[in-house]
């Protein structure tokens, strides 16, 4: 584990290094979730309904608080990473090390969102219950949210990578990063629940990775699954995770064999 | 991680013993590069918005020759220098050895490993540094890099500890290596991206362009810090460059690429004796002479105090020069010097 570990501290110090930007996400989620408020009583208000698609307005603001927290957390860098220094030719300084470049960025990775729970999503928290009335739905759910979203930013973290391995054949990768992170940010229930969507597209989402990545663990704190699809859900995580992994380890063996670093 | 080979004290002095008296051949060879090539294919396109568009649709495919039938062998202890200009082929020749690159056809085989069939078993083996591009975490003091590679490579605290003294006192980078490399210069950088390269001791060092944007000073303490980590541990060297006194103070032997293609594959003195038909001499004078006349010779410079002469050997010989010098001028100090190996490269490149 002395790698592994290695790596974290990498992370954790190079997040330190950055705290003040860290702590700025709090503000331009404030600021976001302060549009989504806006929006969203007015529209209740206009309804004069006090459910829409199941959610009361403190159930909502509950969500979108809950998705800014999830999202800070799973998010990652690997695709513009991978691909700047694919393009750059900086990736060589890593092949010459003795692990696997993905390997040790993901540990790293790790280090830097430990780092961002306590700068960004302590504080988020607390923002959350005095501006937002963030409701707290029970310590089992915490629990079980907690175990779900560690699973989503190592899902996430591993889904990323898939793409960013693209870089490897498109040396222009800003356009396709763009396009992934509009579908991400939908498809994964970040922007609104996906139970807004008709049943037809649950469906498909169900099948896809994404919402695993940030709808199932808010849904998982606000209480809406049984404890076996709870269950069922973290295995559907493991599932992909592992996919994904096997995938990724194939195409990074083809993605070797073509590579060959820009410069020099 | 492989154990680290130790040395004892007889192989080291046999080492230093061998190495002293040109026995490098008789040696273990830790590189073997058998006729290695190398294809690229890349699009081209012209300057322009015009052409840039165009190169949407139509695009004109260039076939590159980066490697054509390469073979090398490098011996266990040994300091190689491949020099050549830029675009010969160094750092793809490089990369095939470091294992970040699959050749088109041809075999390499590094330490017992194929490089890039077992990549992260074999680089646990090596260090390498490659020009400017840097292997430090940008944001954080070098140090913490430092930190993070002694757990990587499972050193142990102690040794590590030693080591990294040792390093960080004789390139001096002590206060260097506490600010975020961000603040640091480029020669600053790359002083600490050679500390990163050789603190896990490896056993084969590969050095693209380490001294680039490197002041004079610091040049001499890379290049005596290398002459010391290749003496005290037998490390192998494959260092490239375009500095040639870094060439000079380091190698024994050099390979010359141009295009793809060995030109020149044996000792720098030998080509130094066949290349050199010049030599300088530089003369203090005690008291003004009269003026300096011998066939084969140029003045370059003569006054009262001092006298600047250009020898050509197949004129004359350095001896009768001398004679000739000290029978007719009181000199204070005589100083002759080869041109520099620039010039001698260039004379090669040429043909």
């Amino acid at each position: 584990m002395s790698f592994e570990f290695g790596a974290m501290k990498l992370g954790i110090k190079e997040a330190l290094a950055w705290k003040f930007s860290l702590m700025l996400w709090i503000v331009i989620s404030i600021v976001s979730i302060g549009a989504y408020y806006l929006l969203w009583s007015a529209i209740y208000g206009l309804s004069g309904q006090s459910l829409i698609a199941g959610y009361s307005f403190r159930e909502l603001m509950t969500y979108f608080v809950m998705s800014e927290i999830v999202q800070t957390l799973t998010w990652n860098n690997v695709i513009m990473d991978l691909s700047q220094k694919i393009r750059r030719g900086s990736l060589i300084t890593q092949l010459v090390r003795p692990v696997e470049f993905l390997h040790f960025d993901f540990w790293q990775h790790i280090g830097n969102r430990v780092m961002q729970f306590w700068i960004y999503c302590a504080p988020m928290v607390l923002v959350g219950v005095l501006l937002f009335g963030l409701k707290f739905t029970g310590w089992a759910n915490l629990l079980l949210f907690t175990i779900t979203a560690v699973l989503a930013v190592v899902l996430n973290f591993v889904l990323s990578a898939l793409v960013g391995l693209g870089a490897f054949w498109m040396t222009e990768y800003h356009g396709i990063r763009w396009v992934y992170m509009g579908f991400h940010s939908i498809f994964s229930g970040f922007v609104f629940p996906l139970t807004f969507f008709p049943q037809f597209w649950q469906k498909i989402f169900s099948f896809l990775p994404f919402q695993y990545t940030i709808f199932v663990p808010i849904q998982t704190y606000a209480g809406k699954y049984g404890l076996l699809s709870v269950l069922g859900n973290m295995l559907i995580q493991l599932a992909w995770i592992i996919v994904l992994m096997i995938a990724i380890t194939l195409i990074w063996r083809r993605a070797m064999k073509q590579f060959s670093a820009a410069g020099g | 991680m492989p154990p680290v080979k130790k040395r004892t004290a007889l192989t080291t002095m046999l080492l230093m013993y061998s190495q002293a008296n040109g026995l490098g051949k008789a040696m273990a060879t830790a590189i073997e590069v058998r006729h290695l090539r190398k294809i690229f294919r890349t699009h081209e396109r012209g300057a322009g918005l015009l052409d840039a568009a165009k190169s949407l649709f139509f695009r004109k495919y260039k076939t590159i020759h980066a490697l054509k039938n390469v073979s090398l062998k490098v011996s266990e202890g040994e300091i190689l220098g491949l020099i050549g200009p830029n675009g010969a082929g160094k750092s793809t020749l490089i990369k095939a050895m470091c294992g970040t690159l699959f050749p088109t056809s041809g075999s390499v085989n590094c330490l017992g490993f194929e490089p890039w069939r077992e990549r992260v078993k074999y680089v646990a083996n090596i260090g390498a540094v490659f020009g400017p591009k840097s292997l430090l975490w940008w944001d954080l003091p070098a140090i913490d890099t430092f930190e993070f590679l002694r757990e990587l490579y499972d050193v142990p605290k102690e040794e590590f500890g030693k080591r990294l003294k040792k390093i960080i006192t004789l390139l001096d980078i002590a206060d260097v290596s506490k600010k975020p490399v961000r603040d640091l210069s480029l020669g600053e950088r790359m002083k600490c991206n050679l500390a990163c390269a050789l603190l896990h001791n490896p056993k084969l060092v590969f050095l693209d362009e380490p001294t680039i944007g490197v002041d004079l000073v610091s040049k001499d303490k890379i290049r005596k810090y290398i002459l010391e980590v290749n003496k005290e541990f037998g490390t192998t060297f494959v260092i490239t460059t375009h500095d040639m006194t870094d060439i000079e103070n380091l190698c024994k032997r050099i390979v010359i690429i141009n295009k793809g293609e060995i030109i020149y594959d044996g000792l720098l003195e030998k080509i130094k004796s066949r290349y050199v038909k010049t030599k300088h001499l530089k003369v203090k004078l005690a008291s003004p002479g009269k003026k300096f006349l011998l066939a084969g010779c140029k003045v370059e410079l003569q006054n009262d105090y001092a006298l600047t002469i250009e020898i050509n050997l197949r004129n004359v010989s350095i001896e009768s020069v001398v004679q000739y010098l000290l029978k007719n001028f009181k000199a204070a100090d005589i100083t002759i010097t080869n041109p520099p190996i620039e010039e001698i490269i260039k004379e090669i490149y040429r043909k």
